[in-house]
């Protein structure tokens, strides 16, 4: 016994490929999945997918920036103004005064109003001179405030074709024609200003692989690829936070 | 900082554009001629009432074809208005009227404290008109149940009264003739143009002239006005009045007149900074009226008024913007170092023991308010005496500090309040009810802390050895200086 090499060490089981150890089989299936989990868990970001389900009270996206209101309230119908801490009647005023043939003057009132409507610069090109609480079409019929569509589709026949047909402008409620409400262009354009004001972005959604992005662009910035992440520093959800 | 310099920059230029479209504002604004409405209105009147059509005449609004259908013309809806002539008017202007015109002016003084006069219709100083001083004996047809003549007459005249329509536009006696400056109006506005905008000439040098803030600010609990004319700054505006250009449309401290200050030019008008506010409280720092002064900011969140929003802070600095101009900034930092430490004394000294010690005391009173004479003292303390001594340090004036104010309100305190508790708490400390004997236990406890602490203990003859003593010294030095032969 002395004499012979010991039988049954791993060595010599391992270097010895004809006398297989009879539990290699079984080793190797349990070792496998464990380094291929491990590799696995280098590349992915685990400690995101393993504790941070999305918590009730931290949307990603704030509730506030989600609005499926109009943007703008437009005027209704009859018109009613605040000027002075009060709403007025547009008569209130303008019963009192005739306006005069000028177009271009210094707003005494109204001057929240900035005229910025290309060569579209006379008040009276939409606004009645004596009906003042009406609107005018260019054929001369008086409309309500609550249908200015109309006096936008006398120029912007193409935009309003696609509105019409919803290639253009915002659709709420449903796409079922019955309940859908299509916002009209004053309640996203002003009218005086009609160029759509520059809109801030809202953060990506959030994802397994890219993580709670609102969160990490609070202290670095925002990463490009999982991989590259994880050099980074302590990111993302702690355990303790999510309990 | 960038931030700032640019607002400040775009309220001058605001200011500069506000200045320059005055001229402009009655071609655009007013009619290019009177109105045939008012030619017909005229006919009558100039006869009927010819000092109201002089003083039309002498305005502005006449210079701009603003004449009386453009004010007192109203819609056929109007709840006040009525058939005259073939014309539907209302006698009422209100500020929503004046608003179609003046909107900036009346938009800043709906934020105010001014236009919220009328609302202590239900405050502690109305029950004192309409239950104390008055009964139900004036009855009207918008007051069928009868009001107190004394509210109708004192109360409303200055804070506004709630104006009624009775039948076919008329307006309520008891409610109308009122100039109140937080009148509250059938069209829902509140406050009245005309209690500082006289009618029918609308002067702005009547406005700007202190007498018209004294036809409320005056009197035994707030002598604002009484309080200006003492000091230097009311010297000189008598002294000077007919050199402050009053009537001048410009009128900015430093620039148009520089001789003396009015109430106006330190709570409203235009400096060489600031433009003219009609929001008289975006430049005081402290409230004076309740029993304890309060910081501004903090009266208008009480109010639910936009001005919370504006500090203390800014509000002293846009005040110390005014003084600025005639003093120097030492001056102006010490005088507020004065002024405030007045406040602290009243406050820490007198008020805050005081409140606590009434509060403590009232469930040993007759329940009523004001059936108990000490009701009275504490009121007067505070509501009289109390603010006579904060106003007067505020607008520099000393006999109003001292004599009519911390003397009258240590006085009251040690002399009748104090003396009123402790007859209060002996005659109930053996009360069979026991608890009014615990309440009259509780009050004597606080009281004997109050009159033991740092303040009062001279009162109980406590006064520590070293005070004493540096007291002593200084009445020998005074008898030494003015009698030299000892």
């Amino acid at each position: 016994m002395s004499g012979t090499a010991p039988q049954g060490t791993g060595l010599t089981l391992r270097d010895s490929p004809q006398r297989p150890w009879p539990l290699h089989g079984i080793v190797s299936w349990i070792l496998g999945p464990v380094f291929f989990g491990l590799a696995l868990a280098m590349v992915l970001p685990v400690r995101e997918w393993a504790f941070a389900a999305p918590a009730e009270d931290d949307a990603l996206v704030p509730a506030e920036a989600i609005r499926n209101d109009p943007l703008r309230t437009p005027m209704g119908d009859p018109p009613r103004v605040r000027i002075g801490a009060y709403e007025h009647a547009c008569d209130d005023c303008h019963r009192l005064f005739e306006s005069p043939e000028i177009q271009h003057r210094p707003l005494v009132q109204h001057t929240h109003v900035v005229l910025r409507h290309g060569m579209n610069d006379n008040c009276f090109n939409c606004h009645d001179r004596t009906a003042r609480e009406k609107l005018v079409l260019r054929t001369g019929e008086l409309i309500g405030y609550d249908e200015g569509w109309r006096l936008c589709a006398q120029c912007h026949g193409t935009l309003y074709r696609d509105w019409e047909h919803g290639g253009h402008g915002k659709t709420m409620g449903s796409w079922m024609a019955e309940a859908r409400d299509r916002l009209r262009c004053a309640q996203c354009h002003d009218p005086h200003s009609p160029a759509f004001p520059a809109l801030t972005p809202l953060p990506g959604p959030r994802t397994l692989r890219m993580g709670d992005q609102a969160h990490n662009s609070a202290h670095a910035p925002a990463p490009r690829s999982p991989l590259r992440r994880r050099g980074g520093p302590s990111q993302g959800h702690t355990p303790e936070a999510h309990p | 900082m960038m931030m700032r310099r640019n607002s400040r920059s775009a309220a001058l230029a605001g200011l500069a554009l506000a200045l320059g479209s005055v001229p402009l504002r009655a071609q655009v604004f007013g009619p290019a001629e009177l109105t045939e409405e008012s030619k017909a209105c005229i006919a009558c009147h100039r006869e009927r009432s010819p000092a109201l059509y002089q003083q039309w005449g002498a305005s502005k609004h006449f210079r701009a074809n603003v004449a009386c259908i453009e004010c007192h013309g109203a819609a056929k809806s109007d709840v006040d208005a009525f058939e005259h002539y073939g014309q539907s008017i209302a006698i009422l202007v209100t500020p929503k009227d004046c608003s179609r015109c003046h909107s900036k002016e009346v938009e800043q003084f709906a934020a105010s404290h001014h236009a919220k006069g009328g609302r202590i219709l239900g405050s502690l100083d109305n029950v004192l008109a309409e239950v104390v001083e008055g009964n139900r004996g004036m009855k009207t047809p918008g007051h069928p149940e009868g009001v107190a003549a004394s509210a109708v007459n004192g109360c409303w005249q200055c804070h506004g009264s709630q104006v009624k329509v009775i039948e076919g536009g008329r307006l309520d006696p008891a409610t109308w003739p009122n100039s109140g400056i937080g009148r509250i109006n059938p069209d829902g506005s509140e406050g009245a143009c005309n209690a500082c905008h006289s009618r029918h000439e609308f002067s702005a040098a009547q406005a700007r002239h202190p007498d018209t803030c004294g036809k409320c600010h005056l009197g035994p609990d707030h002598p604002q006005k009484e309080v200006y004319e003492e000091s230097k700054h009311g010297i000189a505006f008598f002294a000077n009045v007919e050199r402050l250009n009053l009537a001048s449309n410009k009128w900015i401290v430093g620039e148009d007149y520089w001789a003396a200050p009015t109430c106006a030019t330190c709570h409203m008008s235009a400096t060489r900074k600031q433009p003219v506010t009609h929001d008289v409280g975006l430049r005081i720092s402290w409230n004076n009226r309740p029993e304890l002064s309060v910081r501004t900011d903090h009266a208008d969140a009480l109010m639910n008024l936009a001005g919370a929003k504006v500090s203390w802070q800014d509000r002293r600095q846009n005040m110390k913007d005014v003084c600025l101009a005639c003093h120097d900034s030492q001056w102006v930092e010490n005088f507020y170092q004065q002024y405030d430490s007045l406040i602290e004394l009243y406050n820490e000294k007198f008020a805050r023991p005081a409140r606590d010690l009434y509060a403590l005391a009232r469930p040993l009173l007759r329940p009523a308010q004001f059936s108990n004479e000490l009701d009275w003292s504490y009121y007067e303390l505070w509501h009289h005496e109390g603010r006579r001594a904060r106003h007067g340090a505020a607008m520099m004036a000393p006999d109003y500090t001292h004599w009519h104010g911390m003397y009258e309100v240590s006085r009251r305190f040690y002399a009748d309040f104090v003396p009123k508790l402790e007859a209060l708490a002996d005659r109930h400390a053996g009360d069979a009810d026991q608890a009014k004997a615990a309440a009259a236990r509780a009050l004597r406890a606080r009281l004997d802390e109050v009159l033991e602490s740092e303040d009062h203990r001279w009162y109980i003859g406590r006064m520590p050895p070293e005070e004493a003593a540096r007291r002593k010294r200084a009445a020998e030095e005074f008898k030494a200086r003015y009698d030299p032969a000892r």
